[in-house]
């Protein structure tokens, strides 16, 4: 671990990217000390106004700033993107690990059923589910959430497939230790590189699934601020203030590309392949 | 070969069976009565209680799937409840339009990015490269509302050009379908060429390090000969793995773009059933979808063992 700590701390791309992303969740969690004002407050003589001191990114139809509505749109961003990763990495590590480790019908059984999910286009997935639940920010989590369950599975077990043989495995077993023990204690811990890979990437894609979503709106309902439903509202406007569009656009960009440079950083630095 | 496709086939029908199964269970997570969702509050109790009739819902939850997939093996999906029209044939009709543009989107996305990835990888850490990596990274990180938005908006803001509103077929008039089309399908193009983009190169970059393409070279075959005879074929199969993932992407996408552009497509058709709570749409057009990715990707993989005869099954 030393080791990749050392080469971690020597990769241009993964130390820059960590040190964007702290920056971003720092300006998340303390958006309301940074907004300049509240994200809903609308200010009637101030609507459709492009960049000044007052505003910095400019006001929207409803003369409600920008800034603070980018910044508070960051959080719910984050929150979705890591809430939902997070539920797919538990649901899906926990099936690919007794489908990989148990073999037989359980696998075929799991597998099968994760098939069944890969042979929906994931934004179609989620879209029927929100339509099912209803729209809002749990919602949205839970249905992203379920979508990427199944990448983490076939993750899992493929690695769970080949550790499973090594002789380290087979001496925790020979010693008597539970099954239990064997899986999250002995095997488990071996999967998290590639899982940590996948999910750095998973998180932009969650982002960029709930911005979609919004932008449907069938995710995060108004007056709450996200980037998609955002970039949505502002098309009506596209002609008097483009800033509307520009800024929720690049925040996004920046965003969703931190996490997928981490992603291909974390790849390199944790595949044998990729080793130098 | 036909033995091959013949037992994928067979093997499509729990896919295809589980996809139903799916597509059933999400539809009725909707809390409450979808009866009384769809008809809207100012319903009758005597109004629910006949579409719950009408629907089956007032019957147990498995005899409501199998008289649904009954009637999905005759290919009859119900009927819409906002209209009253049968949902098959508009699920056909509309699918045509997205076809249309998905098929161009492919085009636009798949022709430009393998070149472009190849040259990327025979000269790669040049500058012509890194400026390839750059704008492919940043093509990954854009969804493909924003591209088609800003699109829209550099377009119509700094050349007054507008893309026109009736949407009409290819074979009727090319020329209005093309500019129809043109930008939804960069839209979507461009998502596309981003990826196609990196696993082209990352491909040629591994196959252009091996022997037999040493080999070649040492056998004074020019650089073309080499790329299109020899590395080419050898690399096809990763992009043509991400290709077919695509087709989903796209599938998908098409919801969000025919949303953005106002094309009458299968996308716009589910999202018009989100809104008007007509489930027997929504339900109808996700399965719909899905059985066409599941039939794409049996079609990738017989073309795997076209293009690479060591692939068996």
């Amino acid at each position: 671990m030393n080791s990749f700590k050392y080469r971690f701390l020597h990769n241009k791309t993964a130390l820059i990217c960590s040190v964007i992303l702290l920056l971003i969740i720092l300006l998340a969690i303390f958006a309301p000390i940074i907004a300049s004002h509240p994200p809903t407050k609308m200010y009637k003589d101030h609507q459709l106004e492009g960049s000044s001191l007052q505003f910095i990114f400019g006001t929207d139809q409803f003369g409600r700033d920008l800034f603070s509505r980018i910044l508070y749109g960051t959080r719910v961003s984050l929150v979705v993107g890591v809430a939902s990763v997070a539920i797919s990495v538990i649901f899906g590590s926990f099936l690919g690990l007794i489908a990989g480790y148990f073999g037989k019908w359980l696998d075929g059984l799991i597998m099968r059923i994760m098939d069944v999910f890969f042979a929906f286009p994931e934004i179609l997935l989620a879209l029927a589910v929100v339509a099912a639940l209803g729209p809002g920010t749990f919602n949205t989590i839970l249905a992203i959430g379920i979508v990427n369950i199944p990448v983490f599975t076939r993750i899992v077990r493929g690695s769970v497939l080949s550790i499973k043989k090594l002789e380290y495995v087979e001496s925790a077993r020979s010693i008597g230790a539970k099954t239990s023990r064997i899986l999250f204690k002995e095997i488990f811990p071996n999967v998290t590189a590639p899982l940590l890979v996948q999910a750095s990437i998973a998180v932009s894609g969650a982002i960029l699934t709930e911005s979609s979503l919004s932008f449907l709106g069938l995710g995060i309902q108004p007056p709450n601020p996200s980037w998609g439903g955002m970039i949505s509202e502002a098309r009506r406007y596209m002609e008097l203030g483009p800033w509307m569009i520009i800024w929720p656009c690049i925040a996004m960009l920046i965003t969703v590309l931190v996490f997928n440079l981490l992603g291909d950083a974390l790849r390199d630095l944790l595949d044998p392949r990729h080793r130098d | 070969m036909g033995l091959y496709i013949g037992k994928r086939l067979l093997t499509l029908i729990p896919i295809i069976f589980g996809i139903s199964i799916l597509v059933f269970i999400i539809i009725h997570l909707v809390p409450g009565d979808p009866a009384a969702i769809m008809l809207g509050t100012n319903a009758t109790p005597e109004s629910v209680r006949a579409l719950r009739h009408t629907m089956g819902l007032d019957k147990p939850l498995y005899i409501q799937y199998f008289s649904w997939l009954w009637a999905l093996l005759h290919g009859d999906f119900g009927v819409s409840v906002h209209t009253g029209d049968p949902i098959l044939p508009s699920i056909i009709s509309r699918f045509m339009i997205t076809l249309q543009l998905t098929i161009f989107a492919a085009i636009i996305g798949w022709s430009i990015s393998i070149p472009i990835g190849i040259f990327s990888a025979l000269k790669a850490h040049s500058p012509f490269d890194v400026i390839v990596r750059i704008f492919a990274m940043l093509g990954i990180s854009v969804p493909n509302f924003a591209i088609g938005t800003l699109l829209l908006l550099v377009l119509s803001l700094y050349f007054g050009w507008y893309p026109p509103v009736e949407v009409v077929n290819f074979w009727k008039n090319p020329w209005q379908a093309f500019q129809v089309f043109i930008l939804p399908a960069a839209t979507l193009g461009i998502v596309l060429a981003a990826g196609i983009m990196r696993m082209t190169r990352s491909a040629f970059l591994e196959t252009m390090d091996q022997d037999f393409i040493r080999t070649a070279k040492a056998k004074g075959n020019s650089t073309l000969r080499i790329v299109v005879g020899h590395a080419l074929r050898n690399s096809t199969i990763p992009i043509l793995t991400l290709g077919g993932m695509q087709i989903g992407y796209l599938l998908g996408g098409a919801v969000i773009v025919e949303q953005l552009f106002s094309i009458p497509g299968l996308g716009q058709f589910i999202l018009d059933g989100i809104n008007h709570r007509d489930y027997p749409v929504v339900q109808g057009s996700v399965l719909f979808i899905a059985l066409v990715f599941v039939l794409v990707n049996l079609l990738i993989d017989v073309i795997y063992t076209i293009i690479d005869p060591r692939i068996k099954y």
